[in-house]
Order: C-alpha cells, then structure tokens, then sequence
C-alpha cells in the first residue's frame, strides 16, 4: 500500500518537472522569438552597414603634385600670377594647368557642404564655356568623414579633370587656400582676376565668366 | 458593473497601446526612409555633431537608417513590440544626448532627424520637445497593456492554439 502512495506521488512530481520544463522551454522560445530575432535584425544591419562603409575609404586619394608658387597664408590676390601645376588626375595619369587661355580653377573637398553643391553646378557650366579651361583640385581629402573623391565624382557624373593634392595639401598651400570651395578667374596671362571663397552661385559665376571670356 | 468599467478601461489601455506604436513606428519609418540611400548627407549630418570618434560616423551613417526603418516596421506591424520599444528609446535617447550638447554648444547645425542635416540653424527647442515626447511614448508602448491587434498577438494566439 505505502508503494503504490509512493508511485503515486513520484508521478504526480515527475509530471509537475515535466510542465515545469516545458513552461522553462516555452519562455526561453518566446525570449528568443521576442529579443533574439530582432536582435540579430539590427546586429546584422550594424553588421552589412560596417562591412559595406568599411572598403568604402579606399585608401587615402591623394596624387603627386608638382607646383610653381610656395605655401602661402593668403588667397591669391587679383593680378598676382597663378602658380603652374601639375597632378595626379582622379582617373589616372597626369593634370597639370599652366597659362594660355582663360582659366577657372576651383579647389574643393569631398566632405564640404558647399562643395557638393558648387562643384557639379561648376561641372554643368563648362559645356557653356567651352574656351575657359576648367580644372578642380580635390584636397584635404581625409580631413574629415565624408564621401570618396571617386564616388562623389562618380555619383554626380562629373566631367571636368580632377587634380589630387598630396597629403600635405601642397596644392592648396600654393594657392592660399583658406576655406572650401576656393574658386579662381585666371586670365589668359595666368593673372588672378577673381577669386571667391564659399558659396558664389551659378549667376553670379556665369556672369563672372561672361566677363572673364570677354575680355 | 465594476467588471464592466474594468473592461473598458482595459479597452482604452490597448488602444492608446496601438496608437502609440502606430505613432512611433510611422515616424521611425518615415525619419528612416527619408534618409535611405543619402549616405553623404547622413555622414555630414552625424558629423556635424561632433561627438562621434571619425572611424565610427561612416559606418553609423549607412546603417542608422535601416535600423530607424526595421524597428519603425516592427512598430507599426505590432512584431518584437518590447523590444522595439526599449530600441527606439535607446536610441531616442541618443537622439536627445546629441541634440542637448549641440544646442549647449551652440553648434549651428540641422537636426538631420527627418533628412539629411549639417550645417543650419542650430537644434531648435521644438527638435528636443519632440524627441522628449516620442521617448514618452516610448515608455507607453514598452509598459500599456499590449494591443491584440499586432502580429505578435496573433503569433501567439496561433501558438497558443497549438498548445492546446
């Protein structure tokens, strides 16, 4: 008699471990169902996102430059001969720019705001000016986090040669550069005949030209 | 009668639950989906608060995003509800360290919140109110009584079902 009281209550306990299991098994399902996936969504977007920004960098895109002028603190100022240069091209090979037409010379940055605006609406006018010749500049280009010089260029399908500046922005150095986009008018004598840092505006440029071809 | 009120305010309580998830998800998905793809704006506009180290801005830039429109997703289909919830105001809370540092600092900066930022006017009082207040609703989505009308509910109708 006292056997089977225990036989009883031993099943009675065996089956109260069974649902207390299978009450620990269902919780730990729902645990992973309701933080486990949804974890492992955002983790792997972080993931996808630091994989694919990650080869993004490329390498510093910086070239070989050669110029005529020494670093300087200032901009150039009207009438003061541009210094001759040549660089690296963004493509491959060589850019380089020296006195003999009207010349419009614009040095940018990838990272810069105004930039991504005036460098393209620069880019759109040069089919207008077909005399001018027009060259930018890329530099400080790891300066600070921004889109590649390649990409940019390539997302805005621009046309006009880019010139790399080394990692010391020797380029810009030359060319006094102080503030991003730095924009020059140079006359067929390799005079300044403008110059315009920041934000100028496509009329105000396309005037600029006008006069700059004019004359 | 006392059942009767219970039930009611039961009713209320699940429906301010589905109209907070609804409203946080909507705008989770639509700050997302506003910022998708804009890659160069998204890392000028993390940049612009200068309190990120550099290596990291790129890489928060292309996935933030995404993460804004899984969760906002997540929300507004009622799936991973809690989890969703406490992600949001993780983040809503990151959101509102950055905007109050910016507007302490005088930074002159675009919130970037629904788009792209960088340089602008500065982090308005509205741009942390509103962040405040979605942290708020946040809170009620994580702790009201959750809505039956969300896929996790039927999930767990249907598994339920099956148990039984």
């Amino acid at each position: 008699m006292a056997e089977r009281t225990m036989t009883k209550k031993e099943r009675r306990e065996a089956a109260r471990a069974a649902r207390l299991e299978a009450q620990k098994r269902a919780r730990r399902k729902r645990l992973i169902r309701s933080w486990g996936i949804p974890l492992a969504v955002i983790a792997a977007i972080a993931l996808v996102a630091f994989i694919t920004t990650m080869g993004d960098d490329g390498g510093p895109e910086v070239g070989e430059v050669e110029v005529s002028g020494p670093a300087r603190q200032a901009a150039l100022e009207t009438g003061e001969p541009f210094p001759e240069f040549s660089a690296t091209e963004l493509e491959g090979g060589e850019v380089s720019w020296a006195p003999g037409g009207p010349s419009l010379i614009a040095i940018w940055a990838p990272w810069c705001p105004i930039c991504q605006e005036e460098i393209p609406m620069i880019d759109g006018l040069a089919p207008d000016f077909p005399e001018v010749e027009m060259v930018t500049v890329a530099t400080a280009v790891d300066d600070r986090p921004g889109p590649t010089v390649s990409g940019f260029a390539e997302d805005e399908g621009l046309s006009l040669p880019i010139a790399l500046d080394d990692e010391a922005g020797t380029l810009a150095r030359a060319m006094g550069i102080r503030g991003f986009p730095t924009v020059y008018l140079v006359d067929a004598e390799g005079a300044v005949v403008a110059a315009a840092e920041g934000q100028v505006g496509e009329e105000a440029l396309r005037e600029a030209l006008d006069q700059l071809t004019a004359g | 009668m006392a059942v009767a009120t219970m039930r009611a305010q039961g009713r209320v309580l699940r429906l301010l639950h589905l109209a907070s998830r609804l409203a946080l998800g909507g705008l989770l998905l639509w700050a997302g989906l506003a910022k998708v793809g804009d890659l160069q704006g998204m890392t000028l506009s993390i940049d612009s608060y200068q309190i990120l180290p550099e290596w990291s801005v790129r890489p928060l830039a292309a996935a933030l995003p995404w993460i804004e429109v899984a969760l906002g997703a997540f929300l507004v289909l009622g799936l991973f509800v809690r989890f969703s919830a406490v992600a949001s105001g993780v983040l809503l809370v990151g959101f509102l360290i950055g905007m109050a540092q910016a507007k302490a600092r005088g930074l002159a900066i675009d919130c970037g919140c629904f788009g792209a930022g960088g340089p602008g006017e500065g982090v308005s009082w509205f741009d942390i109110l509103r962040d405040v207040a979605l942290i708020g609703v946040a809170g009620l989505v994580l702790l009201l009584p959750r809505d039956p009308w969300g896929l996790d509910a039927r999930m767990d109708r249907l598994q339920h079902g099956e148990e039984t």
